[in-house]
This record gives C-alpha cells, structure tokens and sequence, in this order.
C-alpha cells in the first residue's frame, strides 16, 4: 500500500515537473478556454439610425439657403422699422391732438 | 557537515549544474536557430525531427489555460515540489538521492523557462510512419530517466526489505 502511494507521487512528480505537449496543440497553439460566460458583456445588437433614409443636402443648395433667409431677415427688418415709423408718426398725431384739445380748453 | 557530506554535495550540486547546463545549452541552440533562419523544423532523420514548440501548462499539455493565475499558482507548486524534491535529496544516503539530483536538474531547467518566457520550449520529436510522440526536451528526459529509476529502485528496495521480514 506505501509502495503504491510512492509511486503515485513519484507519478504526479512526473506530471507536474514534465513539460512536453503534443505536436498538435503545440502548432496550433491551442489552449483552453476557461473564461466565465456570465462575465462577458454582450453587444447590443446593430440597428438603423433614425434619419438613415434622409439624404444629405448638397453644399451649393445649402448656400442658397443661407442668401434666402440672409434675404428675409433683411426684409423683417425693413418691415419692422416701417411699423416703427408708422407708430411713431401715430404718436405725434396723437400727441399734437392733445395739445389741440388742451389748447382749445 | 562532515567531510562525506561536503563531498557529496558537491557531487550532487555538480550533476545538477551539469543537467541544468546542458538543458539551457540545447534550448538558448534550438531557440536562437528558429529565430534567426525560416525554417520550421531541423530535419535529424525519418523518426527524429526539431520543432519547436511552448508549452503553457504542464507534462502532455495539460493545465494550458488562458488564464495568467492559474499558470502561476502551478509554478508555485512546482517550486514547492522542488523544495520537497531537495529535502529527499539530502534525506537519502542511497541511489535514491542521485536520482533525485536528475530529477531536480532537469525541473530546474523548466522552471527556469516557465519563469523567464512564461511557457517552456520543447523540440524533440520523435515519430514513426506519420505518428508523432509528444514534443519534449532535454530536461524531460532527465526527468524521465530519474522517475523511472526511482520507482524501480522502490520495487526493489521493497522486495528486499519484504524477503527480510520473511527471513
């Protein structure tokens, strides 16, 4: 029973100690995996992004673009200092009314 | 330490530089060829070819996992074994501490890879009609012959020891 258990150790000694692989694994290079499954992160699934039908709009386009509103924020402009003036000459009628009516009392 | 033990110290401490040498030797060889030529393997003959080839893990290719801790807590038990290994050496006053020495050597030699290239060069293979036996090298051997050795040398310290108790 001592002999057997000497020669297993001697055995195990012979495992450990060993280092020879065979011609397989070794070109191969073949190792085993023992990664956790549980531990890897898996990757959301690919999808189309929401404006992928959208077509780019071209450089030249975009340009006239940029004149036409450059065009009406101009005319706003011109449109709101007219109402501007029309108030103002509003006012003065208004405020030479009153004078009138202060005068005729 | 008496004179004896001092002698076979040195003794032992000789066998064991010499199979440590020797494996070093033919590996820094094999290694350095692969290196700087193209080739894939030193054709020797029809059954004995040079390839060369790291094993992780430990004899026959087991234990060769991806993982870096595993790898390490076995070098751990095989610097243990080898601490064991030399406690035995200086225990037996018999063959058994020679054989030993051979033992030791060549685990020196692979411990010594496994620490420096994390993984152990082996290149000898023998092969017979497309049959390919398991790659191994100079250290192996002495490993081999000093394990077989040992465990004849228990049978047969066995036997005497069992035919002295029927005397």
């Amino acid at each position: 029973m001592k002999m057997n258990k000497k020669i297993i150790i001697y055995f195990s000694c012979l495992l450990l100690l060993f280092s020879c692989k065979s011609i397989k694994d070794g070109l191969t290079g073949k190792k085993r995996e023992n990664s956790d499954e549980f531990l890897v992160i898996k990757k959301n699934p690919l999808e189309i992004p929401p404006e992928f039908n959208e077509l780019p709009v071209p450089q030249s386009e975009k340009r006239d673009d940029e004149a036409n509103s450059v065009d009406e924020e101009i005319e706003n402009l011109v449109k709101s200092i007219n109402k501007g003036e029309k108030a103002k000459s509003n006012n003065t009628s208004a405020e030479e009314f009153v004078i009138k009516e202060i005068n005729k009392n | 330490m008496s004179k004896i033990n001092i002698k076979k110290f040195i003794f032992y401490f000789l066998i064991i530089s010499i199979v440590f040498v020797l494996d070093r030797v033919s590996k820094i060889y094999v290694i350095n060829y692969f290196e700087n030529t193209l080739d894939t393997e030193i054709y020797l003959s029809n059954f004995l070819n040079i390839i060369l080839v790291w094993n992780e893990g430990i004899g026959f290719g087991l234990l060769s996992f991806q993982d870096g801790s595993i790898y390490n807590f076995i070098t751990l038990i095989i610097i243990l074994i080898n601490l064991i290994i030399i406690y035995f050496i200086y225990k037996y006053k018999d063959i058994r501490g020679f054989l030993l020495t051979l033992v030791l050597g060549g685990s020196l030699g692979n411990l010594f890879d496994r620490i420096a290239f994390s993984a152990v060069p082996d290149f000898i293979d023998f092969n017979y009609n497309n049959f390919h036996w398991f790659i191994f090298n100079i250290a192996d051997i002495f490993i081999t012959i000093g394990v077989i050795c040992l465990i004849f040398v228990e049978l047969i310290l066995n036997n005497k020891k069992l035919k002295n108790e029927d005397e």
